[in-house]
C-alpha cells in the first residue's frame, strides 16, 4: 500500500475506465452523490441466482473516484450478493492499492455507496 | 510581510492561497491573546473588582477601536461567533415583522449562511423568497432594486462572492433599494469584503452587515454585526441570558441598553482584543496599501492562469478582488487540490458553500485561489507548477 493517491494503477483506470457504460436488461441499479463536491456514480447489475453476472458503471467525479469505480467493477464480476454486500472502506483501500487520506475517503466511498444502494433497489420487469 | 506572520514564517515552503476560508494570523494578533489571558483575563461587565474592571476597559476599547475604523458609533457593532451566526441572528430577529404578504430578496451569489437563513425565514412565514439570477455578463446583481416592491421586508445580498471575488457596489445598490422601497431593511454579508476594501459606514443605506474576525487577520471564533442605531431599537433580543438583561422576575424580564442587549452570554474578550490590535497593527501597515499589493499580484494570477488555459469565472472588468475561480479541462477540482498539496500550495476545490452559484454555473464545483498581501510571485509561480503537474499526470 502506498501514500501515493495518483498512482499508475489509478491513473490508467481513470484515462480508462472499465465497464463504464450502461448494460442491457439490468435487474438491479443504484446511484450516489457525493454531497461534498457533486460527484455522481451510477451502478447497474445484471443478477442471477444471487450471482452478479453482469456490471456497468457511469457518471462523474475525480480521478481517484472514477479509478475505484473501474476497479471494483471488475471485481464483483461473478461474486455472490453476499460477498459485495461485505465490501467495507478498507477492501477498497486494499483494491486499489492506495492508502487513501481522510480528505479523500469519500472520493472512492462515493462508489462503493453506489454499489450497495444499486443492491437495494430491484428493477421493474 | 510574511515575516509577520508566524506560522508562514515557520513553514517557509508553504504557499498559502487559501485566504478566503481563513487568513493566517499576524505575530500582533497571537501576541494579544496572549497578552490578555496573562495580564488582564476576567469576566468582563459583571465584576467590582479590578481585574474584571480592567477587561471590561479592554473589551469596551475594542469595540470602539472596530467601530471607528468602519466610522460608526460603538453602540452600532455586536460581538458574534462570526458573519454565519451574525446573519442567522438578525433573521431569528427579524421575524415578528414579517408577514404572509411580504417578500425576502436574496440572490445566487450569496453564501448558503446568507441564503438558508433567509429562505427559512421566508419558509417559516408562508412569505415569498425571490432569487436574483447570477449572470456574468449580464451583472444582474447590481440591479436587485427590480425585484423590489412594497412588499418587500429583507434584501440580502453579499458585498464580495467568495467564489468569483466580484465586489458589489453596495452603496449605489442600497440607493435604488430605498428608492424603491424605503422600509425595506438591506442586509449585506461582508465576511469576505473586510479583508479587501476599506469601509465608511457613516453615510451608508445598509442597515446590517455582520463580519467574520478571522477572514481579516483577526483570530477564529468571533466576528461581529453592524446594525443602524434605529434599526437596532426596534429589534427583539437574538439570545437571552447573561450580560443583556436589565432586571428579571418571576413573570416577566427586561433588557439591557445598546448594544449588551444583544450580546448574551460571555463574549470571547481576549479575541476581540485581538482582532482589534491587528485591525491597529493593519492600519500602521498602510492597509489600502496592503490592498493594492493583492491587486497587482491577483493581476499577474490571472495572467498566468489564462496561459495555463484555465477557465477563470468572472474577472472581465475591475469589479473584483483577489478571489479567483477557475476550472481545467478534464481536471477535477479534488485531484488538482491533493497535487498542489504536494507542492506545498494551500487551495481550495468544491462548491465553496454556494450551491445555488454552481447550479446557474452547471458545475460541481470549483477550483479556487484566493489571495493576501503576504503572498507573492513565487506563491503563484508554484501554483502554476502545479497545474502543470496536474495536467500531466491527469491528462
Amino acid at each position: 500500500m502506498t501514500e501515493e493517491i495518483y498512482k499508475e494503477n489509478i491513473l490508467k483506470e481513470n484515462k480508462r475506465p472499465k465497464n463504464n457504460h450502461k448494460i442491457i436488461k439490468p435487474s438491479h441499479e443504484g446511484e450516489h452523490n457525493n454531497h461534498v463536491c457533486g460527484d455522481i456514480i451510477n451502478f447497474q447489475l445484471r443478477i442471477n441466482k444471487n450471482i452478479i453476472q453482469a456490471v456497468g458503471w457511469t457518471g462523474k467525479g475525480c480521478a481517484l473516484c472514477i479509478g475505484c469505480a473501474s476497479i471494483l467493477s471488475e471485481e464483483i464480476k461473478n461474486k455472490s450478493i453476499n460477498e459485495v454486500q461485505k465490501l467495507e472502506f478498507s477492501n477498497l483501500e486494499n483494491l486499489i492499492k492506495v492508502h487513501v487520506p481522510e480528505s479523500r475517503s469519500e472520493c472512492i466511498k462515493t462508489p462503493l455507496f453506489a454499489l450497495k444502494n444499486s443492491l437495494k433497489i430491484k428493477k421493474g420487469k | 510581510m510574511k515575516k509577520h506572520f508566524p506560522l508562514l514564517k515557520n513553514q517557509k515552503n508553504l504557499s498559502y492561497l487559501d485566504n478566503a476560508a481563513t487568513t493566517q494570523k499576524p505575530k500582533i494578533c497571537i501576541d494579544s491573546i496572549k497578552e490578555f489571558y496573562e495580564t488582564s483575563n476576567a469576566n468582563s461587565h459583571r465584576g467590582l473588582y479590578a481585574l474584571s474592571l480592567k477587561a471590561t476597559k479592554i473589551h469596551e476599547w475594542s469595540r470602539q477601536y472596530i467601530s471607528k475604523y468602519l466610522h460608526v458609533k460603538s453602540e452600532e457593532i455586536i460581538f458574534t461567533k462570526g458573519t454565519t451566526e451574525g446573519l442567522n441572528m438578525i433573521a431569528i430577529a427579524l421575524e415578528p415583522i414579517i408577514k404572509k404578504s411580504d417578500n425576502i430578496i436574496s440572490t445566487e451569489l450569496e453564501h448558503h449562511a446568507n441564503f438558508i437563513p433567509w429562505q427559512q425565514l421566508a419558509k417559516r412565514k408562508d412569505a415569498k423568497f425571490k432569487v436574483v439570477k447570477y449572470n456574468e455578463e449580464k451583472q444582474e446583481l447590481n440591479n436587485i432594486s427590480k425585484l423590489v416592491d412594497k412588499n418587500t421586508k429583507i434584501v440580502a445580498f453579499t458585498g464580495m462572492s467568495n467564489v468569483t471575488g466580484e465586489i458589489l457596489n453596495i452603496e449605489n445598490i442600497s440607493k435604488k433599494i430605498k428608492l424603491k422601497n424605503p422600509k425595506t431593511i438591506i442586509i449585506v454579508d461582508c465576511a469576505q469584503l473586510l479583508a479587501h476594501k476599506k469601509l465608511d459606514l457613516s453615510k451608508s443605506n445598509v442597515d446590517f452587515m455582520a463580519f467574520s474576525a478571522h477572514k481579516f487577520y483577526g483570530p477564529l471564533g468571533i466576528g461581529f454585526v453592524y446594525g443602524k442605531y434605529k434599526q437596532l431599537e426596534k429589534l427583539r433580543p437574538f439570545l437571552y441570558g447573561g450580560n443583556m438583561i436589565s432586571k428579571v422576575s418571576n413573570k416577566e424580564s427586561t433588557w439591557n441598553s445598546i448594544p449588551y442587549k444583544f450580546e448574551a452570554g460571555t463574549i470571547d474578550t481576549a479575541n476581540v482584543y485581538a482582532f482589534a490590535k491587528t485591525i491597529e497593527w493593519l492600519e500602521i501597515k498602510d492597509v489600502n496599501k496592503l490592498f493594492k499589493k493583492e491587486e497587482q499580484l491577483k493581476k499577474y494570477a490571472l495572467k498566468e492562469l489564462e496561459k495555463t488555459g484555465a477557465k477563470i469565472i468572472g474577472h472581465k472588468n475591475s469589479n473584483y478582488g483577489s478571489v479567483i475561480s477557475f476550472s481545467i479541462k478534464n481536471i477535477h477540482p479534488h485531484d488538482l487540490a491533493t497535487i498542489a498539496d504536494k507542492h506545498n500550495v494551500c487551495l481550495r476545490a468544491g462548491h465553496h458553500c454556494c450551491q445555488p452559484l454552481m447550479d446557474r454555473l452547471e458545475i460541481p464545483g470549483t477550483t479556487r485561489i484566493s489571495i493576501s498581501f503576504y503572498n507573492n510571485k513565487e506563491d503563484i509561480n508554484k501554483l502554476i507548477k502545479a497545474i502543470k503537474d496536474a495536467k500531466r499526470l491527469l491528462e
